[in-house]
């Protein structure tokens, strides 16, 4: 690895002059040994013999001094702060691996996704590279992670890139790039992505950046080109009335691209079993372009409760070819169980007026009551919402429902306040909780809001540099969570980082991913512990999780299909949660969507600790050297004298 | 010490003698060929009858011969003096370990245990220390053990003064034995040898040395320190530094060798290292000392 490295660099070269204590050393030593004394009956004899002369005569150092002396240069060596240069460029390559990467377009004669596309230009661009370069990949969907190893050459840079493997979720890009750029490892970050660079003008500070800080440069290379595409955008179910009207499942179908197009959307029961391959119903509809139509499938009264549909969307008739640069999103499936019994209460100053939004999400019924009203409910009343919502006020006594608090009052017996803040930026985050999940932190706007006092039982998901402000935990077997920013009201796409937020909190209040009629790819869903859990994917593979009491364990779907949890040992399957690929973002491929980024981003860390530190060798050298140098103890015993 | 002194190494030294060259007068009776004529078995001389001779002594077939009355003489057989002096200074008990001062203690006490089974007087002189009672009969040597073994290599002294000072006490001469390294300066080891010659006594000089003297330690340290003057030496040993000390030990033991020689004084050179009674079994009669 140091093979990559060229001169030796010194933090504190001032230290070096410590290496003044060696010639310490050898005097200690020649003192040590002038001054062995051995008693002798009569110097009559010997002092006939020649003296001493000189120094150098005299010093003859055992092995020990070797190793003492060399661990006292080490030690200095490692005060001194060395580090190795880099030599050459750092070159980051972030590669898009979004869903949209896999949409298919003509090369010449030839159909490639613009992932192969992607892949090749990286490859003619590393060639016009200077050859002492090191590239490192990474991948930005479903988040930022690398692939291969660091500080790879060329040639491992293009054995990396065919480890790499386009991803069915949406991409980190964004967030990916400023990750990137701001740390203080790379000199260069290209970014090869079917998206166009906007350049924002001006630099991206980092944070804590002293000045003068290293700038990262970015490349954007954009691949692929327009193709159109129809993809599913939502399916939903909608149950059937007290009236014996039969339940429905509606279809979304969009076309990206110019023009209409007609299509057949089919409708496949699926039980437990394998899917059918006859549709059970087909409609037939047309798409425009940038907009959608929404089909309708009504389910017979026999349909089963848990049961699952899969929708199928194909463009049929003339002009169909080549309007569907990606198959991944044109299936859909969707459970007739889970929606119909979530539902919440928003308890808000403005009353029962308003929901704020809530109820545009799907499958979530909301009623609203005012704070007043709140205090009169009885708990049998309470007992029928899955989801308490407190908007800027709080109830008197910790509910025995999941809750959410949003901007609560500073007195409260949640999550009380610590203070206020008008401007943050978000400091910190808990990258492991469901709720960060798919989460652009850097986005978040924490403009203003409260920061909480976290209670020992919760914990802080999100931080500025004031405090936390969204913090979560679980007390008593209930969940609670707290927003110190505003989430409402709940505007969907038009607030996209907040809406996900929102819908990350609700979901992991509702324990899962039973809030929506199904779930995106690489989403989680909870397994409450002190049970045996077998999830059946998608593929037909089960897997058992044993959980320990007190425990639980968020499993990530990664495939789209529906999955059956059920207990083990039991038949009856407890949930089962459809999981799509509707990313509109992704499926959007008759346009090439902004990228917006900076030309240079300010990296974070100062210019030396971009080299590699070699004090830790040299630590460790010390270490070992003192280890082994009570085995260079002379044998003989050194007379004293008497 | 006492391990050395084995019941089978009593008897063996039980049949040995003090040898001695001349003979010297004696404070009573006892083994030795007397200077003194008088009783004894060994006939000395004659001697014309004066009156109130023993007539026993007449010697009648001189008279028959000469007509003239004679006496037979007789040298008397006496006892002998023996001095043993032990070197006790420091410098006996260097290089540690060597043994050098409980060997020539051993010695010391074999000698004497073979002088007193032959009715000899013995006293033991620790130089530097004390001088013990005259020790007679072999029933003495566990007071001498007793009074040796408690004496330890300690002390400074000048040679010639204290060997005068043991030798005090002496009036009559008889065979001195001096044991010690003779780590001295060789006119002072002659002074004092030679103040024992003026003493009139019979001299075996038994030059005790360890084996790092008799060949320089190469894991000697870099500086030496001389027990008994605390005078430091530093050293810079290498091979050609260890061939100077062997010269220069040659040319100290050859010194002393060649006086003893020259002035007819035994002389045995030992090492610490080597067995107690190969020293006096075998080394001692082969030069004369015992027999």
């Amino acid at each position: 690895m140091l093979g990559a490295f060229s001169a030796i660099e010194l933090a504190s070269p001032a230290v070096l002059l410590a290496a003044a204590f060696a010639p310490l050393l050898i005097f200690a030593y020649l003192r040590r040994q002038s001054r062995r004394w051995q008693t002798v009956s009569s110097v009559l004899i010997l002092e006939r013999l020649p003296l001493r002369r000189t120094l150098r005569r005299r010093f003859k150092p055992p092995l020990r001094f070797f190793v003492e002396f060399a661990a006292l240069l080490a030690l200095v060596l490692a005060a001194a702060g060395p580090s190795c240069k880099r030599q050459g460029e750092r070159v980051a390559v972030l590669l898009d691996n979004s869903l949209s990467m896999r949409a298919k377009s003509i090369e010449g004669e030839v159909e490639s996704s613009r992932f192969e596309e992607a892949k090749r230009a990286v490859k003619k661009w590393t060639a016009l590279q200077s050859g002492r370069s090191k590239y490192s990949l990474f991948a930005a969907a479903p988040k930022l992670r690398a692939v291969g190893q660091e500080d790879l050459d060329r040639s491992g840079l293009l054995a990396a890139l065919d480890q790499a493997e386009s991803s069915i979720t949406a991409d980190t890009l964004e967030g990916a790039v400023k990750e990137l750029g701001r740390s203080h490892i790379f000199d260069k970050l290209l970014v090869v992505t079917d998206k166009r660079p906007e350049w924002l003008s001006g630099n991206e500070s980092a944070a804590s950046s002293p000045s003068p800080a290293k700038q990262t440069k970015l490349e954007v290379l954009t691949v692929g080109s327009s193709a159109a595409n129809i993809y599913l955008s939502d399916l939903r179910f909608i149950p059937g009335d007290a009236a014996g009207q039969p339940g429905k499942i509606g279809a979304a179908v969009k076309l990206s691209g110019p023009g209409e197009i007609a299509f057949r959307a089919a409708l496949y029961p699926q039980g437990s079993g394998a899917a059918l391959h006859q549709p059970a119903a087909s409609v037939s509809s047309r798409a425009a372009g940038g907009k959608g139509g929404e089909v309708f499938f009504t389910l017979p009264h026999q349909a089963a409760r848990h049961e699952v549909f899969k929708v199928d969307v194909v463009a049929e008739g003339a002009g169909s070819a080549g309007v569907d640069a990606l198959t991944e999103d044109n299936v859909g499936w969707v459970s007739t169980a889970g929606a119909r019994t979530l539902s919440a209460l928003l308890v808000s100053p403005r009353g029962v007026a308003d929901t704020l939004g809530l109820s545009d999400i799907p499958a979530l019924q909301v009623d609203a009551v005012s704070a007043e009203s709140y205090a009169g409910l009885s708990a049998a009343q309470l007992e029928q919402y899955s989801l308490l919502i407190f908007h800027e006020c709080a109830p008197a006594a910790a509910p025995r429902r999941p809750t959410l608090l949003i901007i609560p009052p500073a007195e409260n017996p949640l999550f009380s306040a610590a203070g206020e803040f008008s401007s943050g930026k978000v400091a910190s985050w808990a990258s492991a909780h469901p709720i960060t999940s798919y989460l652009r932190l850097e986005l978040v706007p924490a403009a203003q809001g409260v920061v909480f006092d976290v209670p020992p039982w919760a914990q802080a998901i999100i931080n500025v540099e004031q405090g936390a402000i969204v913090a979560a935990g679980e007390s008593e077997g209930v969940r609670f969570a707290g927003s110190g920013i505003e989430l409402l009201p709940f505007e969907g796409a038009r607030t996209p980082v907040l809406s996900i937020l929102t819908l990350n909190i609700l979901n992991w209040l509702a324990g899962g991913a039973e809030l929506a009629s199904g779930i995106l790819t690489g989403s989680t869903v909870r397994l409450e512990g002190g049970k045996s859990w077998s999830v059946t994917k998608p593929d037909g593979v089960s897997e058992a999780y044993s959980l320990a009491p007190g425990s639980s364990f968020s499993y990530v779907c990664e495939q789209p299909g529906p999955y059956r949890i059920a207990q083990q040992g039991e038949k009856a399957e407890a949930r089962v949660i459809t999981v799509n690929s509707f990313f509109p973002a992704e499926s959007t491929t008759a346009e090439v969507l902004p990228l917006a980024i900076p030309r240079t981003i300010e990296q974070e860390a100062v210019e030396a600790e971009q080299n590699q530190p070699l004090w830790p060798y040299l630590a460790g050298l010390v270490i070992v050297l003192l280890l082994v140098e009570p085995l260079f103890l002379s044998g003989k015993a050194e007379v004293s004298r008497s | 010490m006492q391990d050395s002194f084995s019941p089978t190494f009593f008897r063996q030294l039980q049949q040995l003698k003090i040898r001695t060259r001349r003979a010297f007068l004696g404070s009573r009776q006892g083994m030795h060929r007397s200077a003194r004529k008088g009783h004894g078995l060994e006939f000395a001389d004659y001697r014309q009858y004066t009156p109130g001779d023993d007539f026993r002594y007449i010697d009648f077939g001189v008279y028959a011969r000469t007509d003239r009355l004679y006496v037979r003489e007789f040298r008397e057989e006496q006892d002998l003096n023996v001095m043993v002096l032990l070197d006790a200074s420091t410098s006996m008990g260097y290089p540690e370990g060597s043994n050098k001062f409980e060997l020539a203690r051993a010695l010391a006490l074999a000698l004497g245990y073979v002088a007193l089974t032959d009715g000899d007087t013995v006293t033991f002189c620790l130089l530097g220390q004390r001088t013990t009672p005259r020790y007679t009969g072999p029933q003495s040597l566990s007071k001498a053990m007793k009074e040796l073994h408690g004496a330890r290599p300690e002390g400074v002294f000048a040679l010639l003064s204290e060997v005068r000072a043991a030798m005090a006490s002496q009036r009559i001469p008889g065979k001195c034995f001096f044991v010690s390294d003779f780590l001295y300066p060789l006119p002072e080891q002659f002074d004092a040898l030679d103040y024992l010659r003026s003493r009139n006594f019979e001299i075996c000089v038994l030059r005790v040395l360890a084996p790092q003297e008799l060949q320089l330690d190469a894991g000697l340290a870099d500086v030496v320190v001389d027990a008994e003057t605390g005078q430091e030496v530093e050293l810079a040993l290498d091979r050609s530094s260890r061939e100077q000390y062997a010269l220069a030990l040659a040319e100290h033991i050859e010194g002393l060798e060649h006086y003893c020689r020259r002035a007819e004084i035994e002389y045995l050179l030992v090492s610490s290292a080597e067995a107690l009674n190969d020293i006096v079994l075998r080394k001692l009669p082969q030069i004369g000392v015992l027999r």
